[in-house]
């Protein structure tokens, strides 16, 4: 009795531990989950950002994956190693960056103002392109939000 | 008599999971499971300040290296075409390209998309996000799926680093970008140098040389995936590729930078057949493109 009871607690320990275990993280919005490594096979399943699967199998381009108590296949291409991080910017926020980044490796990587100003500096002595930054900044200076995104492709595909 | 009750009791008090093995290891479990989870579901504002702990911030520099040096792209990319300024239009062609973006492995770049003002049929994508499609591709697409799979074939390129890899800057450590940073970081004038001399190499690459074959087959492929994902019609690309391999007035540059139609089509078939979406159908979004894009 006694040894089973010893076995029982060694498996459910391995268990919790192996459940622990997150492999992969969805990175895309979300993340249909597909009976087999394919995008035309049925879906089982639907991952939205920054939830764990386990990987069970790597095969081409698709993971085998556990995903609460179903298994099924997960695009690589919205999956990652790590939790997904939000958005890097070199537009704000620099200051605190600088100061950061000066304490930790200050040999590696200037600061993101620095480096503009850098680039604004070689654009003078570099001819061989013409540069419109102020274009760039138009660009910069569109602002939508995720939601928006969302509501506008539901609208567009029923997604 | 007593001693042994007493005993007995203080067996009991000292070892309580003998008596309840399941118990001990349902908490263990649910603990382990319940901590792993954290991270998983970590609300989007943890998520935002996590880049920028101390532990990770070689990877926060390397991004800003990748988008710093693809706004230099950037600017040389606007300053050969110019815009095209179009309030209305900007804005559709950005939820487009986000709808797609939103399906690609790098959620820490920001996708910004505009419209360059040159006839040329093409498109084009810088390190870090930045997107663009000329008019004149525009003007030789029929459907918001059409639109929705170029952009995502440039939104490939930047997601697998293409462009970075080509340029083969290594650091010491493993990773291109890596390298990238710490040339940037170097704020000599010889690194100054090496940085005029990479941005350049990466325009030439662009505009002249175009990237490997396999990228842009690979690109092919992983829009095709993205597009059907967010929900549009799998064979968007290859309708839109289908349509341009016969006007070569307009595709000269293409044709120079990148695989010959022939071969990007049949990798489409190859990568529809593969998935089972030939014939698939899912939103091509006439209307709303027509709306939208009104490129005379």
């Amino acid at each position: 009795m006694r040894k089973k009871i010893a076995l029982l607690k060694l498996f459910l320990f391995a268990f919790a531990v192996s459940a622990s275990a997150a492999d992969l993280f969805v990175q895309s919005v979300k993340a249909p989950i597909f009976s087999a490594p394919s995008l035309g096979s049925s879906k089982v399943a639907e991952a939205v950002k920054g939830e764990s699967l386990k990987e069970l199998e790597k095969k081409g381009d698709w993971y085998r994956v556990g995903y609460k108590d179903i298994t099924g296949w997960v695009s690589r291409l919205l999956v990652g190693s790590k939790p997904p991080s939000g958005k890097v910017s070199v537009l704000e926020d620099t200051e605190e960056r600088i100061e950061k980044g000066a304490r930790k490796r200050a040999s590696a990587f200037t600061t993101a103002a620095a480096a503009r100003g850098l680039a604004e500096d070689r654009a003078r002595i570099s001819d061989k392109y013409r540069v419109d930054y102020k274009g760039v900044e138009m660009m910069e200076a569109v602002s939508i939000s995720d939601e928006e995104v969302l509501r506008f492709l539901q609208e567009g595909v029923g997604k | 008599m007593k001693n042994s009750q007493e005993s007995g009791v203080r067996s009991q008090e000292f070892k309580p999971f003998n008596q309840l093995p399941i118990a001990y290891c349902l908490i263990i479990s649910l603990f382990t499971i319940h901590f792993s989870l954290f991270a998983a579901y970590a609300s989007d504002d943890f998520r935002k300040r996590k880049p920028q702990t101390e532990e990770t911030f070689g990877e926060v520099d390397d991004i800003k290296a990748e988008v710093i040096f693809g706004r230099e792209l950037a600017a040389r990319i606007v300053g050969k075409y110019g815009l095209y300024e179009d309030k209305n239009l900007t804005r559709y062609i950005n939820l487009v390209g986000k709808s797609v973006s939103q399906y690609a492995n790098r959620p820490e770049i920001e996708f910004r998309f505009a419209v360059l003002n040159t006839d040329m049929v093409n498109a084009f994508a810088a390190p870090g996000g930045y997107v663009f499609v000329t008019n004149g591709a525009l003007k030789a697409m029929e459907d918001e799926a059409e639109l929705a799979a170029v952009l995502a074939h440039e939104v490939a390129h930047v997601a697998e680093r293409h462009i970075v890899k080509e340029l083969n800057i290594k650091g010491s450590e493993e990773s291109p970008t890596t390298g990238l940073a710490r040339m940037m970081g170097g704020g000599t004038d010889v690194m100054r140098g090496v940085f005029t001399e990479m941005v350049d190499r990466a325009v030439e690459i662009l505009f002249e040389k175009g990237l490997k074959k396999q990228d842009e087959m690979d690109s092919d492929s992983i829009a095709t995936m993205a597009i059907t994902n967010a929900g549009y019609d799998p064979t968007a690309l290859k309708r839109y590729l289908t349509k341009i391999s016969g006007g070569e007035k307009y595709t000269m540059t293409i044709v120079e930078t990148h695989p010959s139609f022939n071969d990007r089509i049949k990798g489409l078939d190859a990568v529809l057949a593969e998935n089972q979406l030939t014939d698939k159908k899912q939103s091509i979004v006439k209307e709303r493109f027509n709306e939208n894009v009104k490129i005379k």
